[in-house]
């Protein structure tokens, strides 16, 4: 190297200490915006495609964004739970699909996603490796969550406790995972899917227990020719196998089961406008519309984006001004250096050069970390669906 | 007759060592304004190839003025001033700049050397601003040029060093080596020993001479130091031969 870029770069290095700061000052206003599009356009992105492939949620009345959250993003919600009736209600209007979606349970910290066959079709979620689950106690992992966990098909995962200090509650569930998803680059390939009667048995709705006449005395307290009463000392099944999966059975009837919400596949517009008309008119349900609480919800989140990048703007302008104040500060330390420039005859437009390539070489470090930065941001765009 | 007085006297018919002028300049005029207006007027003036002139007069009367007029760094509102057979007082501030970092080298009092550069870059440095026309190349005869100044005055093992990590007598002699790297006709130095105790402006004169002489440059000096003027071919007393004018 030669020239003014000799000259540049041996100033900006002897001037290290100066020159990293205004090369991080820089990086971090272009890296802030930066971030913030790229991760607000991508969580736009990923709400809306979500939301569009959800036609209609029917749940209980309560928060519109918890029901809608609950079933895109398998978040726990303080909605309450509708019944199975519920769900046999909807599917009599044959208006179209109904598929209950269970998601009060995790497993190793996982959602497990306990719903119908149909809610794999509808998303046309195929297994890469194993089977669907089609059996009480059987789980499928989504991509990540597999890898995440490091089981595949064989494998079994626990489901994790609910009431650590209540021994009479349902106990840890242990499920064998019998596949692993495609990946999707959606929350589905985070969760973990079962059969919905499996999320029935972790609530302890359906349980499995050995046949009361081969019980020990003790822990049979009295009954009647068609009920018998058990002592809650007696240790219910904590895996389902081929051998007692006969023995599991709900007390009570099987359409006051919960589920979660109703995610709704409305056969056509009439079918949509109709079936949201009689679910709305309901006093306990409610009938919402995925897209349009997602575009609520971008709103608002954009409406915070606008503060950021008016936020942004200021600190960009703060930036350039204290960078002009140590240019220009840097220039008058620089006096007598330039004046030798000039005496000795440099050319007129060298020590412009001089300072402009200091300045621009200042400027392409600050944008290639700021693009590294962006970069990675990018890269990590993979955790979004996780994040929400 | 002062001290002074007798040195310019006797300096001052001293024969020329040379045929041809390096620098002429007649009937120059220069002033700036303000609050501390000055003027400047020079009749006659010629400085030959191969000699040894000292600028003397005192503070503020106009010495670096003059060597910049002469140089080219100003440029006078009248009269011709010609360097190397150049009419500097016409040319354009490129070409001026183009003549003067070919044709003449700078030793400053400082020495202003760039803090930031190594001694070798530093003694490149014209080479690393020279504009285009100037035809000024960084090549290996440059850089073989450089070294071989370094070896004559005894920092070729400094080459690398940072001004910074340079003693005072280093710095002079990178100084040195600026000045004479490009071959210029004439070399100005502008009160070099100004800062140095009496043996180290000796050093320092007995380095100027050789390494001009060597070079085969004219040296103009500027300098306070009543003690080197015998040294010099000629000595020039500013007062004396220009008129200049201050505000009362």
């Amino acid at each position: 190297m030669r020239g003014v870029p000799l000259l540049a770069l041996r100033h900006l290095v002897h001037q290290r200490w100066a020159s990293t700061i205004i090369v991080l000052c820089l990086t971090i206003t272009l890296l802030l915006p930066a971030v913030a599009h790229v991760l607000t356009s991508s969580y736009e992105a990923s709400l809306t495609s979500r939301a569009a492939a959800t036609p209609l949620i029917a749940g209980s009345k309560g928060n519109r964004f918890d029901l809608t959250l609950s079933v895109l993003y398998f978040r726990k919600s303080g909605v309450e739970p509708v019944r199975m009736s519920d769900v046999e209600a909807i599917q009599a209007q044959n208006f179209g699909l109904a598929i209950p979606m269970h998601v009060a349970f995790t497993a190793r910290g996982l959602p497990v996603v306990a719903t119908t066959p149909e809610y794999f079709e509808h998303r046309n979620l195929r297994a890469a490796r194993g089977e669907l689950p089609v059996i009480m106690g059987e789980v499928a992992l989504g991509a990540r969550a597999a890898r995440d966990l490091g089981v595949a098909p064989g494998d079994f995962v626990f489901s994790d406790q609910r009431e650590l200090y209540q021994i009479a509650a349902a106990p840890a569930l242990k499920m064998r995972v019998v596949g692993v998803l495609a990946p999707t680059d959606t929350p589905d390939d985070d969760a973990i899917f079962s059969d919905l009667r499996t999320a029935w048995v972790l609530e302890g709705l359906v349980h499995g227990h050995e046949d009361p006449k081969k019980l020990r005395p003790e822990l049979v307290l009295g009954g009647t020719d068609s009920h018998t009463v058990l002592s809650e000392a007696m240790i219910e099944y904590n895996e389902i196998t081929p051998e007692n999966v006969g023995t599991f059975h709900v007390h009570g009837t099987s359409s006051e089961l919960p589920v979660s919400a109703i995610m709704v596949v409305p056969a056509n517009e009439k079918a949509s406008t109709l079936i949201k008309a009689q679910v709305n008119a309901s006093k306990t349900m409610q009938m919402v519309v995925p897209s349009d609480v997602v575009s609520d919800l971008i709103a608002f989140v954009f409406r915070i984006k606008a503060l950021f990048d008016a936020l942004a703007v200021l600190l960009a302008v703060t930036t350039a001004l204290l960078t002009a104040l140590v240019v220009a500060l840097s220039l008058r330390l620089r006096a007598r250096e330039i004046q030798t420039l000039h005496r000795i005859g440099c050319g007129r437009w060298t020590v412009f050069r001089l300072c402009a390539v200091e300045l621009m070489a200042i400027g392409l470090v600050s944008c290639l970390l700021a693009a590294a930065g962006v970069a990675g941001a990018v890269a990590s765009l993979s955790a979004l669906p996780r994040m929400l | 007759m002062s001290g002074l007085e007798s040195a310019v006297a006797e300096r001052a018919q001293t024969p020329l060592r040379g045929p041809n002028a390096v620098v002429r300049a007649s009937n120059v005029f220069f002033s700036y304004g303000g609050a501390d207006s000055f003027t400047l007027q020079v009749d006659s003036l010629d400085i030959f190839a191969g000699e040894r002139v000292a600028l003397v007069g005192p503070s503020g009367c106009g010495k670096t003025t003059l060597v910049s007029l002469l140089a080219g760094v100003l440029t006078p509102q009248r009269g011709e001033i010609d360097l190397a057979g150049v009419r500097v007082s016409a040319a354009t501030d490129e070409q001026r700049r183009a003549l003067r970092i070919r044709t003449v080298g700078m030793v400053f009092q400082e020495f202003e050397l760039l803090e930031y550069l190594s001694a070798m870059d530093n003694i490149l440095l014209a080479f690393h601003v020279a504009p285009r026309r100037a035809g000024l190349t960084l090549d290996r005869a440059a850089r073989q040029r450089a070294q071989a100044l370094a070896q004559r005055v005894g920092i070729q093992h400094v080459l690398h060093r940072g001004p910074r990590r340079l003693s005072q007598g280093e710095r002079q002699r990178v100084a040195i080596c600026r000045a004479l790297v490009t071959e210029p006709t004439l070399v100005i130095a502008d009160e070099p020993t100004g800062n140095l105790d009496p043996v180290s402006a000796a050093a320092t004169l007995d380095l100027l001479f050789e390494q001009t002489r060597r070079a085969g440059a004219t040296l103009l000096m500027v300098t306070h130091n009543h003690a080197i003027l015998d040294r010099f071919d000629r000595v020039l007393d500013l007062p004396k031969v220009a008129q200049i004018g201050r505000p009362a």
